[in-house]
């Protein structure tokens, strides 16, 4: 493999970071919407794919706990910045906070499952919602 | 096509019965998914059909196999249901070509996340069988 293509693949940024055995962090530009999820994904509608790629998304977005409104909610008093809460909320380790605290704008989606429904400790699938994520960010960076 | 999905279970294998009308080409497995060939899910369910395809034979070389009981047919209704050995049965009388298989939980993720995953689907090709597993 060329060595620009391995630059490219050590850039690439992680949206969602594992935590321990079972649990995950979601950082995504904003709150992607199912329909726009299923579309990339590119299966028949009423199929068997279609019903695994929607238990995918609701595993890692419409289940997962959203934080960013949770601490906005009911922490902010409690803790002082949304790393802080991240760390001592969640128990989630400094150097997972330090690789996506750049990424967090006000309309990120920063999200925490556990497990995500089995789905997220099979590579192929992590390595896949990822793809249908960053696939997403572009057509709204070209917007 | 038609689907039909049970709860996620626990098992640590899976066996599944197979039946198509003609060879069983990956494009018609991918079809019966209902994976369009631009998805990204493409290679997992490609991984899918290989599991399926390697773990498969005829339902009597399957039921020899397994010696549990007397013949293929018993082996049908015992580990499967009565309405899966009859379908079975049927689809051996019209000449289509029918498959037993199973697999377990190894070492390979994907395919233990398989393992617990539960479903039946047809088109107008393929059925298959998913649901059975098994501790």
């Amino acid at each position: 493999m060329r060595r620009h293509a391995y630059l490219a693949m050590a850039r690439k940024k992680r949206m969602i970071v594992q935590i321990d055995d079972y649990s995950y962090l979601i950082v995504l530009p904003r709150r992607y919407a199912k329909a726009g999820f299923l579309k990339a994904a590119k299966v028949v509608p009423g199929s068997y794919a279609e019903e695994l790629v929607e238990r995918i998304y609701d595993s890692v977005v419409t289940y997962a706990v959203d934080l960013q409104e949770e601490y906005r909610k009911y922490y902010l008093d409690e803790y002082r910045n949304f790393g802080r809460f991240l760390y001592w909320k969640y128990e989630i380790p400094r150097l997972r906070i330090d690789e996506v605290m750049d990424s967090i704008g006000d309309e990120s989606f920063v999200a925490y499952t556990r497990g995500g429904s089995g789905f997220l400790w099979v590579p192929e699938f992590l390595e896949t919602v990822e793809d249908i994520f960053s696939g997403l960010e572009e057509v709204d960076d070209e917007d | 096509m038609k689907i039909r999905t049970d709860f996620v279970t626990n098992s640590s294998s899976t066996s599944f019965v197979l039946i198509t009308r003609g060879e069983l080409e990956r494009e018609d497995f991918r079809r019966l998914m209902g994976v369009t060939d631009e998805s990204p899910f493409v290679p997992i369910f490609d991984a899918l059909f290989d599991y399926l395809v390697w773990s498969m034979s005829p339902p009597e070389d399957f039921a020899r196999s397994h010696r549990r009981y007397d013949n293929w047919q018993t082996h049908m209704e015992k580990e499967f249901s009565g309405e899966v050995a009859e379908r079975v049965s049927e689809a051996v009388r019209r000449g289509d070509r029918v498959y037993v298989g199973s697999f377990s939980n190894d070492e390979e993720p994907l395919k233990a996340f398989f393992c617990v995953d539960s479903f039946e689907v047809e088109n107008d090709k393929i059925y298959l069988n998913y649901l059975n597993c098994a501790y």
